[in-house]
């Protein structure tokens, strides 16, 4: 697939371009009911980008586009290994899923003379995702971070036309992240302090020359700080559930997908290729925080999702758990040799994005025809939108990790990493959580099949396809990999061992 | 060419579709209903065969990973379940028009999903009687926990959704938290999941003291096999129809659990390995520790379902000691005793409905001289009775005299005596309702009511002949039970 | 080592400082913002305190002549983080313009009261 020609050189940047200047264009272009088809073209490219560098690092290797043509290490480097390519097409890829579902979604949630912004915003969220985890920069990923921070505060504050409490939870997320994003900041800085370079290959280099002194290890606690805070890890993921359940559906179906695993990529890229030297990856400090952490949040998180009285922050805090398993993978992923416990983590990674964009798209849908889904509203549902329902219950069974689901496999990678490097003790809290997770599954189930129909005069109807069929895309892939996920973990475990070999 | 054991597969999924489809037409729905049940026992007949001259019948299906993937092998002791599982169905879909007819009305509430659930739970349980590895038996051993759910709950009374939140809580977490684990322990120390003649796990090189602790969450993990303190479930899932428990308590769930038990006790873990484990020792124990108790339990019930429930866990927890046991005749015991109770105990389930749909009568006191109204359905449950009580002409009596066998074999004598105490308990349980039901008067506030409908009564009786047939031919079973090492 | 020496030090951290105590204490929204752009703005010192150099001139190439340049490179990199420091203020003050359009307040006590008063006379 050569289509691209002379520009297939340009591919690494060119995935950021094409929805940044579609982003920039939006308002002008973009204008009433013609912003969705510019956004979902612009969409429809990126991806294509996406997948393409998947296909090209698969066969050929890692890629690396110095911008400008300027020397490396003094300019700024596109690096673009396995994982980042992944990454990348998880997010572009249920990014243009999700862009067919706000088709419908948008028309209701925001006012109309607000459309052109709106796809602005979007764009660029996407476009800062992806620049951070195809950049080879520190700093460069600080600014995309900031870049896809902003916009996303934006996007949530733009739920406010359903429920004014978005304003609110735009803000607290606001600070907590400027924050967040401020300790990276630190951090780079007190990196570069050490060594005089902002390239990441470099810094690798150079860090793995020096002894870890006092400012190398306030900057990974600065790291650690503005990371936890960035991918929601427990205790930072306190503005979570507000901002995914008042966010525009649309908007909680990408974040939920996207924003926490590009700040979990984020660690990653910090810890197993920057920050690692010969003598381990993490120290065992870091280990001791990351897995108590990833451990209580699978607890907390599942524990409080099953005393939520309403889908969406069923679904946030079911995320704050699910986080957990993926961090926890990655905390122990260093001193497994056998590499499961990383392949779990990404495996992990694409499957949530599959199951929980999918089911926060129904959560969405559930608002659009009963304007709420607070469990009292909800019940006998199974009926009367049998589709949208069936949807719920199969990513629910995802998240438990019923063998059929992608959640299994990456579970099943997981827990034998866990036990494989001595932590039996994590692997059954992981099995805890999935026990956790089909008891607030069966609640949803339970209202919605086994409770008569409240009568309230609204429509129930089945959602319109333009919901329905984007929801089902997303669902429906994580079902195939549950039954056939051979490629993905070829390549999720291809990743893990480049990761784990501490390369840059 | 399609592989047999996957179009076995395909079958009862084509069954699940179908309600959904033919919603409008209930006559060709229920027609279909009848005629799939006899393709899949076609199907699974042709096979047998093969499977009896020695030959397995193999088909994988996807290839996951290192030592993962989805495969069907049809052996010895899957085929034994499978033609358990095929015969069976049909009776139960007979039976289940025969019930819910009269009792709900042709348009019964949820018909679609009781129907397709039915289906799948076949499916489910001949995907685990034909699985070739671990992976494929948890998949499926999990389909039918999910699929037989609503079932359970489908009556959708407060009782019936707290009962079906015991039977998920107690599967799940048991399935989840140790047969999981069990697995993914025996994945990492052997490197397949693969079912091999003899046990996986009896050519590596796990210690005694990981042997022992594999042993037991294998067999507390599956909790289908009312193993206690997971029994539980059973008594509670009494709240659902009839039909329904027929089909838990004696073709799939229950069967599917203690078939789980005995394919890792001869498979993966090995006999060998089983005769010196003191986690052996302590599964061993467990069992008979149930088999007491719940015959115990059986006595005080007076529901007429729970008391048959509690049977069924004494029953089932024979099977789990002959497989923990590990003496060849006790396997074969147990494995016969999958089909010998079947037959008994749907036999007892259906009268039991028969009975109901009838009377509306539920309570064993209120059964006297119920006998001269109901010759017929009273006759089928002495039969089921004599079969359970393992007493000939029925059959239920192979199984058990092979089971003693075995124990003998085993020089197990205290696990004899509580066999034979178990017997004992179970004339004094399952006799004194025929003999109230013949040779007492009734009540004098009884209804007039007449015998079940026929549609009830065909299976049920089919059922008790079976029972006298395999008595005089247990034949493929037998044979079957024979092979399984 | 003298104290002084690290003057700047001292000042960077002491302002990073206060800027988050007031986003934690402060209720009004407006201050919050205030403090968190303090927060950065202590950060700029850190990133131009780390280009010192003793003795270093302005980084601006002079041709044919042999100096010391401080380092360009924080300048830059501030630039940048103080164009983000800018946008986010932007956007958290277009927010709370949003609040005060919504509830009448930018107290957040105010606000919070306001939304559990909209929610028990909800529900």
């Amino acid at each position: 697939m050569n289509f691209l020609g002379a520009w297939s050189h340009h591919l690494p940047v060119l995935l950021v371009l094409i929805p940044l200047i579609g982003g920039v264009l939006s308002p002008i272009v973009a204008r009433g009911s013609r912003g969705w088809a510019w956004a979902f073209l612009t969409m429809v490219a990126t991806a294509t980008v996406a997948l393409e560098l998947l296909l090209r690092i698969r066969s050929s290797g890692p890629i690396s586009y110095p911008l400008g043509g300027w020397n490396l290490p003094f300019g700024i480097e596109l690096y673009v290994d396995l994982l980042s390519a992944i990454i990348a097409l998880v997010v572009a890829g249920v990014g243009l899923v999700v862009t067919f579902y706000a088709r419908t979604s948008v028309r209701f949630e925001i006012p109309d003379d607000r459309f052109g912004f709106f796809w602005s915003l979007w764009l660029l969220a996407i476009t800062g995702l992806i620049g951070i985890v195809i950049t080879g920069d520190a700093f460069n990923l600080y600014v995309m971070l900031e870049i896809s921070s902003l916009t996303i505060y934006g996007l949530i504050a733009m739920g406010r036309m359903r429920d004014r409490r978005a304003l609110t939870a735009a803000f607290n997320y606001l600070i907590l992240g400027s924050i967040g994003a401020a300790f990276i900041l630190i951090a780079i800085g007190l990196l570069y302090s050490e060594t005089g370079t902002l390239n990441m290959a470099d810094l690798h280099r150079r860090l793995s020359a020096i002894e870890a002194n006092a400012t190398i290890r306030s900057a990974r606690a600065f790291l650690l700080a503005g990371l936890g805070l960035k991918m929601a890890l427990f205790p930072l993921h306190l503005w979570m559930p507000a901002a995914y359940s008042r966010a525009p559906s649309a908007v909680a179906g990408l974040l939920a997908a996207t924003a926490t695993k590009v700040g979990i990529y984020m660690a990653m890229r910090f810890f197993y290729t920057v920050l690692a030297t010969d003598e381990g990856i993490l120290t065992a400090p870091n280990v001791l925080i990351l897995s108590g952490c990833a451990g209580a949040a699978i607890v907390f998180g599942s524990a409080t999702a099953a005393r939520q009285r309403s889908l969406s922050l069923l679904l946030a805090f079911s995320s704050v758990a699910q986080i957990g398993y993926i961090v926890l993978g990655m905390a122990i992923g260093h001193s497994d040799p056998t590499g499961y416990a990383m392949t779990g983590s990404i495996l992990h990674i694409i499957s949530h994005a599959l199951m929980k964009g999918g089911l926060f798209l129904c959560a969405g849908i559930f608002i659009w025809r009963l304007g709420t889904n607070d469990f009292d509203q909800l019940a006998g549902i199974g009926r009367r939108m049998p589709w949208t329902s069936a949807a719920v219950v199969a990513g629910g069974l995802g998240l438990i990790g019923v063998p059929g689901t992608a959640g299994f496999i990456s579970k099943l990678y997981l827990l034998r990493g866990l036990f494989e490097s001595g932590h039996p003790l994590l692997a059954v809290l992981v099995l805890t959580g999935s026990v956790l997770a089909a008891i607030y599954t069966w609640r949803f189930v339970e209202i919605a099949y086994l409770k008569p129909p409240v009568e309230n005069g609204l429509d129930h109807s089945e959602a319109p396809l333009g919901m329905l069929i984007p929801t089902w895309i997303l669902i429906g892939a994580s079902l195939v990999i549950g039954f056939y996920p051979g490629p993905i973990i070829e390549i999720a475990s291809e990743a893990a061992s480049t990761l784990l070999g501490g390369s840059g | 060419m399609m592989p047999q054991p996957l179009l076995a597969l395909l079958i009862p999924l084509v069954g699940a579709l179908l309600p959904w489809l033919l919603h409008r037409s209930p006559t060709v729905r229920n027609a279909v209903t009848l005629l799939i049940p006899v393709l899949l026992l076609v199907t699974v007949v042709k096979m047998v065969p093969a499977v009896l001259a020695g030959e397995t019948v193999a088909a994988t299906l996807v290839s996951i990973g290192p030592g993962l993937s989805f495969a069907l092998e049809v052996d010895a002791l899957g085929m034994l379940f499978a033609l358990v599982t095929s015969s069976l169905w049909i009776l139960n879909s007979i039976y289940s028009f025969g019930y819910m007819y009269p009792l709900h009305g042709s348009t019964f509430e949820g018909q679609e999903r009781f129907w397709s659930c039915f289906s799948v739970a076949i499916l489910a349980a001949i995907g685990i009687a034909f699985s070739a590895n671990l992976l494929t038996l948890f998949f499926f051993y999990e389909l039918m926990t999910f699929s037989t759910w609503p079932l359970v709950s489908h009556y959708r009374t407060a009782e019936a959704r707290r009962s079906g939140r015991i039977y998920l809580g107690i599967l799940v977490g048991s399935s989840t938290l140790f047969l999981l684990t069990a697995i993914i322990w025996t994945w990492i120390i052997t490197g397949t999941l693969d079912f091999t003649p003899g046990g996986i796990l009896a050519s590596s090189d796990a210690t005694p003291g990981q042997i022992s602790m594999l042993i037991m969450l294998f067999f507390f993990g599956a909790g289908k096999s009312a193993i206690f303190p997971l029994h539980q479930w059973l008594p509670n899932a009494m709240v659902a129809p009839i039909p329904v428990s027929a089909l838990l308590h004696a073709v799939a769930v229950v069967k599917a659990g203690v078939f789980t038990v005995l394919k890792i006790a001869t498979s993966v873990i090995g006999t060998g390995l089983l005769a010196g484990s003191w986690g052996a020792e302590v599964v061993a124990w467990t069992a008979v520790f149930t088999i007491l108790l719940a015959s115990l339990i059986a006595l005080t019930r007076q529901q007429l379902k729970a008391r048959l429930a509690y049977s069924t866990i004494s029953q089932l927890n024979y099977i789990v000691l002959g497989a923990v046991v590990a003496f060849p005749a006790a396997i074969e015991g147990a494995s016969l005793h999958i089909a010998m109770h079947a037959f008994g105990k749907i036999t007892l389930f259906f009268a039991a409905g028969a009975i109901f749909v009838a009377s509306h009568k539920t309570r064993v006191d209120q059964l006297s001289g119920i006998g001269r109204r109901m010759p017929w359905t009273m006759t089928a449950f002495l039969i089921g009775t004599l079969s359970t009580i393992g007493l000939p002409p029925l059959c239920g009596m192979w199984s058990k005299w092979l089971l003693a066998e075995g124990l003998v074999a085993a020089h197990q004598w205290a696990f004899l005596g509580a066999l034979l105490l178990s017997s004992l308990l179970s004339i004094a349980y399952l006799m004194p309702i025929c003999v109230r039901a013949f040779f007492c008067d009734e009540q004098s506030d009884t209804t007039e009511h007449g015998e079940a409908p026929w549609s009830c009564r065909i299976p049920l009786l089919l059922s008790a002949a079976a029972c006298l047939v395999l008595f005089i031919w247990p034949g493929i079973f037998a044979q079957l039970a024979r092979m399984v090492r | 080592m003298n104290p002084l020496d690290l003057f700047n030090h001292w000042a960077f951290v002491i302002i990073m400082m206060v800027g988050l105590y007031a986003i934690i204490s402060r209720n009004n929204l407006v201050k919050k913002v205030l403090g968190l752009g303090l927060f950065q703005t202590g950060i700029f010192l850190m990133y131009i305190t780390l280009g010192f150099k003793h003795g270093a001139g302005a980084p601006i190439l002079q041709q044919g002549v042999e100096a010391t340049y401080a380092n360009p490179l924080p300048h830059v990199l501030i630039l940048t983080a103080i164009v983000v420091s800018l946008s986010t203020m932007a956007v958290a003050l277009a927010i709370v313009i949003g609040i005060r359009e919504e509830y009448g307040t930018v107290e957040a006590d105010e606000v919070a009261r306001l939304d559990s008063e909209a929610q028990e006379a909800g529900s």
